[in-house]
Parts: structure tokens; C-alpha cells; sequence
């Protein structure tokens, strides 16, 4: 198609385009370029790369995990966020290390342009503003964009992240605002596009809270929330935090607030049907909560600075789409805000998704190869998802571009394992966030492993900088000699007891590791009875005591990692024909040939796949049937 | 939608000369070959009477009733059709040889009917299996034990729990991923979660302590008839079986190896073994014999431990039966005895009986002994018991995960958690039913999750 330009001056090349310059579009591109790929991020307006366009904070709980999975895999999230970090917390202090997760408010600007110089300094990428209202195909495969602007760009991959862009639509009361973000215009044509393809679409919602003047907030009385006394980095390139670091406050919605949002609550396009697609449940608007849980007085709101230099603040808790006039009467009645000034109103926004069962694991369509997705057009939200698959989507469009095979990612590596894996195989029904619940060993997916897991895989795909290499390399020595010692150390129970540690007479001998199971004995305790453990740096012990708490656990999950993998090692063949295997029931059958399963590993885990199902893929595979097929 | 899969069918009823024979189809021809064979389509679940006829050559093969399910509505989810016609074998086989002219369309393997089912979600795990007990059952309380299961109730119980285990997860899980929530209690603070977790392990206590009561009455009860040779062990077989099913005679060591007959007593399904007599021997098939005796006897869930009244036996033999569920019985009394008392008789805390087959002495008495002890063993196949080992190992499994949950309160929360998902992944191998989702559907609609 639009042959008219084939071979007109207009024509760029490149290995791999971006459409977006959001998380997803910084990660992808950059990803891209660090396998070696020439990259073009094709955005609106050069100046927003890098914006956060709802709450200004990174990390959390999963989302945490996957920043730092990012980072393992030499991502840009975890460096910029330790550039812009004006107060960092580790969730989860008082409970085990697999469930910790870092968390930092984030200074917009500073982010912004952090990431903006990230992406300037990185080799082989470049920046063109313009939209992007078309792709163009070779056959089924895509070779490159048309712009809005009229030009073409050509390219081995084309990576989509258009967030909420595709088809957005705000709604603030009762009006209706096409908008991809305040004040900038939503991609439609490109949606159009995927339409007409025949892509399986949907529709979702997502909101934000009304952005407030800090000048006029009375913080005298409300509650202050500080960071952690020593930040922890999210990169393990960042030696220490440099940024200054601020409080947070809370404050609380009460009875008189929830009065004037049920009174109004007709005026809510959530509520007077003019919104019907389907929001996520983790993240439920002020009126949501008021309408679903009426037994509760009071909602925490946590009122979060967008920068050091920015009055500008983001109640975190309060995002609502009802009129901006019922919007500044319920702030009124919220402790502190009493006289407060609404520098933009909160608004629902409505959007476009693709259903990412369309996609393979390396988040490529299947429809259009060369064509990959990734970040909220996917149905997911939140910075980290969007990011941890731009990275991967980018690291895959770069080696499509020169004949390698696919990244994959297993449940068994990483969050961004499970994730991709959730999405491909499930797909969704309401926008996808990451909990530390949704994977299956997250006694050994941590935080603080994300570089043991992942860093060597990027060092084998080659998307690792030498420098990080080497920092890697230096802390798996560190980590395996104080494990190693520990292993090696070891003590009778009646010793172990004259040293004041309580273990069972039963005769047999300790090693140190086995002892740092026991929730009461720490690496400390045992420096009396071994001193040279004393020699241990701050890290190594941290790991080590990590290691041996979850050790019998571990070994478990090592187990069922291992059976889980001989399944995701029965892979199907690329041309199999589900509806050519006898007993399948029509609605598996469909349900396969939906999601097209690349293993038995994934097909077990689509909705409605039976165990019966499953022994006669199993019994197909193994009786090497598909020979014939294939 | 272009649905290639085929269309089984095969004969629902018993094999041989009947008064009538029930031919079931399933499949999308179903409806094809209802109209082919009866000329119209009667109305959906309503009984119709009609000529069936070739449909090569319009001759009338038979009158029968037929009924037609269409799909999803049916027992396997597709469309399914049923055929009563006269079970007739001529019959049988011409209609047999009509429907394997259609195409698409062949016998059904063993079972497909019910696969077919579990694959369109009519039935789970524990529900086919209670059909296929249920069609296996051959006594009535084998039966009733069945139909309960085939029912669900099985399977309501299993789910209820899981149920319970995922809402005591959830708690936790919310406590993990949301900790800023001012809606989630902190792990530390939450007593109730504590207490669930001790109920269910309590109620999973109790179900497994059953004494194995649904296994042996899906199983049969295995009666095992020991004693020294010639102490008369197969002549009681044959008198409780009422047929000759083991050769007698006067000579010790004629059964040589183990003799098993199936009973229906009183509801109960038994297994009556006969073994060969314990004793010394030299004789080598003899000594296999005794062998294959003590294992029988290790597996029994009742001994009767016989001695030949006019010759009691060596004591060392009866500290092998000193158990409950033995009962000592002395056979041939009417050699030493002029009568005998009725009924089992309790000496120094050995339930015995004096009979004598010859004379019909107490055969009555140890029958209604041993319906006694089938009761108390196998139950009535009342509630939802434990019918199988692989529902007994998967409830134990979620069992064991639960006491290290309990014993150890001051455990990280996360590997609580882990605790209880075990726990409640190896219940849902029960009925099949394994999902994440159901987790995150508790936490969001119990919880006021979000900021």
C-alpha cells in the first residue's frame, strides 16, 4: 500500500520504529538500540517523552519487582527514577523480603528530563515528532509508518505504545473530550486501523483525581509521611540518592464529603451510564468507593508533590470524573483542604485496547509479524507494566530485525514472566496491574534477586552495558562466597546452645545457613560463634539471611519450577491445528485456536482448558502426532 | 460455526434379550440422523412415539419412543438424541448398522459420554467418578454413596472449603500487595484469619479420620476366613456364599491358595476370602500358601479366626488376631456340643461364636455380626465422605499445609500465605478447579482496595 511514496526522497530507514514516548516507548526504544538496533521514536511532542501523566510515584508492591527486573536487564526506569526521587520507601518493612517492594514519589520534571537526556545520549536512536496514522505492509508483514505529516518511515519492526491514546476519550461530568491526555489529541486513525484488520478490541477506563495547589493546602494538622532514613536505589547501578528528599501528608475524606458526592452522584458519567467499559477494581474512583462500600466513613487520600519545585499536588486516592464544580465542593469538606485551589480537574478516560491474546509471548501480533504492542494498548496500567513490556517488546523487534529468535520470558524468571504471560494466554477483562499474588513462586521471584535472575540472560542477549556486567558479576561472586561460607560453618546443638541459640538436642549439626532459617538468629548472632563472618559486607548478609530463611521454601519452588518447565518444554508446533485433535470439546478447541498456546505449560493455564483436555494434548504431543502436521 | 468433531452413539442399556433397548447419540449429527431415522423432530425433553425407519429404503425398522436434547441443555453439553427401541438383537443390529452409515458418525469408546461432558464443564473430577461408582455400584448402599457424589455433594463440600481457604488467603494476599490500604488489617492483627484456618483443619481432621469408611464401601469389605488347616474355612465360605465355591474335604491343605466371593450382604458389598490354613509345613506350595494367607490377613478389614472346636489351636497363633474387628469363631461344635449358645459371645474381651455349619448353628448370628460391622466400618453412604485415595492423599496434602501454617504463628507472612495456597491448590485437584483470579475476586469485593 501507498506505493506513491515508495522511493520518494521522504523515505527514511530504520531497524526498528516507536510509536510513543511514554514508559513503554522509552524502555522499548532504548532496548531496542542496545541489541544494536537503529531506532526511531516517532511522538507527538519531543517535550512530553518521559511524562507521568497520572500519580508521580514508582515502584510498589509487583510494581516495585518489576522495576527492578527492568533495571537487571539494563532498562531505563530504575536510573531515571533514582535521578527524579524525591521520597523513597520500601514497602513491607515489617513483613519478609520477597513481599518488600521499593517505592519512590517521583519529581515529574526531573524524570522527564532525565529521560529525555537518556534518550538523547543513547546511541543509535533518534526523535521525530509527528503522529503516526498508518503502517505500511510487505504482504502481512510490517515494514514501517506512515506519519501524519505525510512522510514515510521504513523499518525491520514497528513497536505501538500509544497508552490511552488510541480512540481517548476524557469525561469530566457531563462532557466528552476527545484527548489521549489533557490538551493533546488522541490517535484515531491508527485505531481505525487496527479495526478494520480484524483485531480483537476492547474498550477500558481509567481515571485520575483532580491536580491541587500545595500553596493553598493547610498542612498544619494532617498526618506526615516521610521517606526512608537511607533511600534504597531501585538501580544497581546507583550508588546512593542524591535528590533531596520530602514528606507526604495524608488526610482523609469524611461524612460530609461522601454526602456531596452521593448527592451528585447522577452527575458521574460512571454512574449516569455515559461510561460503560469496565475500570479496574484496584484503582476505583472516590464514587466507586463511596457507592460500593457505604460502610466506610472515612478514605484515606494521600496527598503526594509532584516536585521539589512544583506546587503542584496529586491527592492520591480521590480520582473521580464528576464535575469540576461537585469536585471543588467535596474537597472542601477534606481536612486541609478546605480553601483549596483545583489546578486541573480529575477526569475519567476511556480508550482502545487490543486483546493481547493477539500477541505471542515476545509480544509480536500474530496477525502481522513485525508488528509488536506493549504498555496500556496491551489492557494493562501502570508505569512499571507498561515499561517491563516496552523492554521486552523492544528487545524482540531489535533481534527480529536481524534474524534472531525471540526473547521469552518464563513464570518461572520474573514478573515480567508472569505478566506476559497472563495477558497472552488469559487475556483481561478490567486493566491489568501487577500484585505479588499472581505469581506462583514468589518466595523466590524477589526484589532483591531480580539482578541474579535476569541480568545474566540480558548478558546472553546482549542488551547489558559492560559496565553493568561487571557490577553483576562482582555481587553473584560476593553473593555465592558468603553463601558458600555459611554452608560451610557448622556446629553441634549442644555447642549451638551453650552459645545461647535455642535449637532441638537431637545430635545433628548445624551449618550456619541451616541456623539463619530460624526467624530469631540473624548473621549478627552468629559472628560469636564464627567470627569470620564479621568480614561479610552489608549486602552479603543481607542476601545471605534472605537466601536461608526461604531455603526450604526455595528448594520446594526449585522443584516445582522444574516441573513446570518440562511442560513449557512441550511445545507445540507452530502450524498445529487444534481443531484437527479428536475428544477436544468445541469450546476448547475455540479457546485454543484463540490464544494459540505455544506450550502445554500455556495452554494449561487458559480459562476453561480442562485437566481432560490437557491429558489428550499431552497424549497428542506424545505420541508425535503433530509430525504429520507440522 | 464449522464443527468437524463426530458424532458417537452406543447402546445406554444392557447387553442381551430385553424389552426394551435405549440407544444414545451424541454429536452435532444427532439431529441429522433423529430426522433421517423418525421423519420429524419431536419436541425438545418430550418422550415421542414413532416409526423408525432405513432411510435408504424407507423400510420400518421398528416403533419406538425417542427423545431428543438439543445442546447445551444435555448431559454431554451437545446435541444428544435417544432411541428406545424393542432389545431385540435383530433389531440391535440393524439399527447399529443404519447409524454407521452416516458420516462423521462412529460407536462411542468406553466413556466418552461422560468425557464429552466434563469437557462442556457439566461435570467436574468428583462427579464423574461418582457416576462411573455408580454405575459399578452392585449393592444399595454402594449406591446411595454414588448418587451423592455423582450429585455434587462431594464436590459442594471440597468447594465450600476451598472457598473458605481462599477467603482466609485473601486476606493475607490483600495485607501483602496493599499495605497502604487503610482498609487491610495489618497480618499481625488479624485473629480470625487464625481461627478459620484451626476450623477447617479440625473439619479436614475429621473427614479423613473416618476409618476409610466410603474407600471400603466403594471397595467391598474384605472378610478374611483364617485359621490352622482343617479348621473348616471353606466350608463356612461356601455356607455364607450359598453356592460351592471352594472344594472341601476332610484332608488339611486343600486350599492351598487364596479363594475370593463377591456378596451382597444386606446392602454391604463383601469380599469373603478363604486362605489356606496357618501352620507349620514343609511343603513348599503349602508354604507359599501361608505366605499369601498373612498378607490376605494384614489387608483384611474383618478375620474370622476359626478353630476346630475339638481341637483349639495354638495360642501363639492368636495374638495375630488380637484385634478389634476379629472375631473368633469354633467351628464343628455340633462334635463336641449338644447346643450351643446364641449369638457372639464376649470371653475375656474376645468376641467368639460357637457354630456348626452341619447343624446351622449361629450362621444366622455371624451374618448379622457381620452386617453389624459393615455398618460400623462402611457407613450408609451417608454425607460426603472420603470415596477415594486420590481425594484422601489431596485432603491430607491440604491438611499438612495448614498445620505448618498453625504451628508456626511466628512465621513471615508471606510463607503463611504460601501455606495456605498449597493448601487450597491440593484441594482443588479434587474437583479440578485451580485459579489466581478467584483470589484477586475476594480481596477486590471484600476490600476497599485503592488509593
Amino acid at each position: 500500500m501507498d506505493a506513491k511514496n515508495i522511493g520518494s526522497i521522504d523515505i527514511q530507514r530504520f531497524d526498528v520504529i516507536v510509536v510513543g514516548g511514554g514508559h513503554a516507548g522509552c524502555e522499548a526504544a532504548t532496548a531496542a538500540a542496545r541489541v544494536g538496533a537503529s531506532v526511531c521514536l516517532v511522538t507527538h511532542r519531543r517535550d512530553t517523552i518521559g511524562e507521568m501523566s497520572c500519580n508521580p510515584a514508582i515502584g510498589g508492591l509487583g510494581k516495585g519487582h518489576l522495576v527492578r527486573e527492568i533495571d537487571a536487564l539494563d532498562g531505563v526506569m530504575g536510573r531515571i527514577a533514582d535521578l527524579s526521587g524525591i521520597q523513597f520507601r520500601v514497602l513491607n518493612q515489617s513483613k519478609g523480603p520477597a513481599v518488600q517492594g521499593p517505592r519512590a514519589q517521583i519529581d515529574r520534571k526531573l524524570y522527564r528530563n532525565a529521560m529525555q537526556a537518556e534518550i538523547a545520549a543513547t546511541p543509535g536512536l533518534t526523535v521525530q515528532e509527528a503522529s503516526v496514522d498508518d503502517l505500511l505492509f510487505d504482504g502481512d508483514r510490517v515494514v514501517g509508518v506512515c506519519l501524519g505529516d505525510g512522510r514515510t518511515l521504513k523499518s525491520g519492526a514497528v513497536v505501538i505504545t500509544t497508552g490511552t491514546f488510541l480512540r481517548g476519550v476524557m469525561h469530566l461530568g457531563k462532557k466528552i473530550i476527545p484527548a489521549g491526555r489533557t490538551g493533546e489529541a488522541p490517535a484515531n486513525a491508527l485505531s481505525a486501523r487496527l479495526y478494520e484488520a480484524g483485531f480483537p478490541m476492547g474498550r477500558l477506563k481509567t481515571g485520575t483525581p483532580p491536580r491541587l495547589d500545595g500553596r493553598t493546602i493547610n498542612y498544619s494538622d494532617l498526618q506526615v509521611q516521610h521517606g526512608d532514613e537511607v533511600p534504597v536505589p531501585f538501580s544497581r547501578m546507583t550508588s546512593e540518592i542524591s535528590v533531596p528528599q520530602i514528606p507526604c501528608h495524608i488526610t482523609h475524606t469524611n461524612g460530609a464529603t461522601h454526602r456531596v458526592i452521593e448527592e451528585n452522584i447522577e452527575q458521574s458519567p460512571l454512574y449516569s451510564g455515559q461510561i460503560e467499559s469496565r475500570g479496574p477494581r484496584y484503582c476505583p474512583s472516590i464514587e466507586d468507593k463511596i457507592v460500593r462500600f457505604g460502610d466506610r466513613d472515612s478514605h484515606q487520600i494521600f496527598l503526594e508533590p509532584e516536585g521539589l519545585d512544583d506546587f503542584t499536588v496529586y491527592p492520591n486516592g480521590i480520582s473521580t470524573s464528576l464535575p469540576e464544580d461537585v469536585q471543588k465542593a467535596f474537597l472542601a469538606t477534606i481536612k486541609g483542604l478546605e480553601d483549596v485551589r483545583i489546578i486541573q480537574p480529575g477526569y475519567a478516560i476511556e480508550y482502545d485496547f487490543v486483546d493481547p491474546r493477539a500477541l505471542t509471548a515476545a509480544l509480536e501480533t500474530r496477525k502481522w509479524p513485525g508488528l509488536f504492542l506493549a504498555g496500556q494498548i496491551n489492557g494493562t496500567t501502570g508505569y512499571e507494566e507498561a515499561g517491563a513490556q516496552g523492554l521486552v517488546a523492544g528487545l524482540n523487534a531489535g533481534r527480529a530485525t536481524s534474524g534472531q529468535a525471540p526473547v521469552i520470558f518464563s513464570r518461572s524468571e520474573g514478573y515480567l514472566g508472569v505478566m506476559i504471560d497472563d495477558l497472552v494466554t488469559k487475556g483481561i477483562s478490567e486493566p491489568y496491574r501487577m500484585f505479588t499474588s499472581r505469581t506462583e513462586y514468589r518466595l523466590t521471584l524477589r526484589a532483591d534477586n531480580a539482578d541474579l535472575r535476569l541480568t545474566p540472560v540480558g548478558i546472553d542477549v546482549g542488551c547489558v552495558s559492560s559496565d553493568r556486567q561487571a557490577v553483576f558479576e562482582n555481587r553473584r561472586n560476593e553473593v555465592d562466597e558468603a553463601i558458600s561460607l555459611a554452608r560451610s560453618l557448622s556446629i553441634s546443638p549442644n555447642k549451638a546452645n551453650l552459645a545461647g541459640l535455642k535449637v532441638n538436642q537431637d545430635g545433628v549439626k548445624r551449618s550456619a545457613y541451616d541456623l539463619l532459617a530460624y526467624p530469631d538468629i540473624d548473621v549478627d548472632r552468629l559472628k560469636t560463634i564464627w567470627p569470620e563472618l564479621v568480614d561479610l559486607t552489608m549486602d552479603q548478609v543481607r542476601q545471605l539471611e534472605i537466601e536461608a530463611l526461604y531455603a526450604v521454601y526455595l528448594d520446594r519452588q526449585a522443584a516445582d519450577i522444574a516441573a513446570f518447565k518440562r511442560d513449557e518444554n512441550l511445545k507445540f508446533p507452530n502450524s498445529l491445528d487444534f481443531g484437527a485433535i479428536p475428544g477436544l470439546s468445541g469450546e476448547v478447541r475455540e479457546k485454543l485456536k484463540l490464544v494459540n498456546p505455544e506450550t502445554l505449560g500455556q495452554a494449561s493455564r487458559i480459562d476453561g482448558v480442562t485437566p481432560a483436555a490437557l491429558t489428550l494434548l499431552l497424549a497428542y504431543l506424545k505420541r508425535g502426532n503433530f509430525a504429520k502436521t507440522a | 460455526m464449522n464443527d468437524s468433531r463426530e458424532t458417537i452413539y452406543a447402546l445406554a442399556s444392557g447387553v442381551g434379550r430385553a424389552g426394551i433397548a435405549v440407544y444414545r447419540l451424541s454429536g452435532p449429527k444427532s439431529k441429522a440422523i433423529l430426522l433421517a431415522l423418525s421423519g420429524s423432530l419431536p419436541e425438545p425433553r418430550r418422550a415421542s412415539l414413532r416409526f423408525l425407519q432405513d432411510p435408504k429404503d424407507g423400510d420400518i425398522l421398528d416403533q419406538a419412543v425417542i427423545l431428543w436434547y438439543p445442546g447445551p441443555e444435555s448431559f454431554t453439553g451437545e446435541d444428544v438424541a435417544e432411541l428406545h427401541i424393542h432389545g431385540s438383537a435383530a433389531v440391535g443390529h440393524r439399527l447399529l448398522d443404519i447409524l454407521a452409515m452416516f458420516s462423521d458418525c462412529r460407536p462411542a469408546l468406553a466413556g466418552e459420554f461422560a468425557r464429552r461432558a466434563f469437557h462442556a464443564g457439566k461435570l467436574d473430577l468428583a462427579e464423574i467418578e461418582g457416576i462411573a461408582d455408580l454405575v459399578d455400584a452392585e449393592t444399595e448402599f454402594q449406591r446411595r454413596q454414588a448418587v451423592r457424589q455423582m450429585g455434587g455433594e462431594q464436590s459442594r463440600l471440597y468447594e465450600s472449603w476451598r472457598s473458605r481457604l481462599l477467603y482466609a488467603l485473601a486476606m493475607i494476599e490483600a495485607a501483602l500487595d496493599f499495605p497502604e490500604e487503610d482498609d487491610v488489617a495489618d497480618f499481625d492483627l488479624v485473629p480470625e484469619i487464625i481461627g478459620q484456618v484451626a476450623g477447617l483443619a479440625a473439619e479436614f481432621g475429621a473427614h479423613l479420620d473416618d476409618k476409610n469408611r466410603g474407600e471400603r464401601l466403594r471397595d467391598g469389605m474384605r472378610v478374611v476366613i483364617a485359621g490352622a488347616p482343617n479348621a473348616g474355612k471353606s466350608t463356612l465360605l461356601n455356607a455364607l456364599a450359598k453356592r460351592d465355591a471352594a472344594i472341601v474335604s476332610n484332608i488339611a491343605g486343600t486350599t492351598r491358595d487364596i479363594i475370593q466371593v463377591d456378596l451382597n450382604l444386606g446392602g454391604y458389598p463383601v469380599t469373603l476370602v478363604d486362605t489356606a490354613g496357618l501352620g507349620d509345613t514343609e511343603n513348599e506350595i503349602e508354604c507359599e500358601g501361608v505366605r499369601r494367607a498373612e498378607t490376605a490377613i494384614s489387608q483384611a478389614d474383618i478375620v474370622l479366626y476359626l478353630e476346630d472346636a475339638a481341637h483349639v489351636a495354638v495360642e501363639t497363633q492368636k495374638n495375630m488376631f488380637d484385634k478389634e474387628n476379629h472375631l473368633i469363631v469354633f467351628s464343628k461344635c455340633d462334635l463336641v456340643d449338644k447346643n450351643v449358645p446364641d449369638g457372639v459371645l464376649d470371653v475375656d474381651g474376645h468376641p467368639n461364636l460357637r457354630l456348626s455349619v452341619q447343624k446351622n448353628w449361629n450362621i444366622e448370628a455371624l451374618e448379622s455380626w457381620l452386617l453389624q460391622m459393615a455398618a460400623k466400618l462402611c457407613g450408609q453412604g451417608e454425607g460426603a465422605g472420603i470415596t477415594q485415595a486420590r481425594h484422601r492423599n489431596a485432603l491430607q496434602g491440604s491438611l499438612d499445609e495448614l498445620k505448618v501454617f498453625m504451628e508456626n504463628p511466628q512465621q513471615p507472612a508471606e510463607i503463611s500465605a504460601e501455606n495456605l495456597r498449597q493448601a487450597a491448590l491440593h484441594l482443588g485437584r479434587i474437583t479440578g478447579r485451580v485459579d489466581v483470579e478467584d483470589l484477586l475476586d475476594i480481596v477486590f469485593s471484600k476490600l476497599c482496595i485503592g488509593k
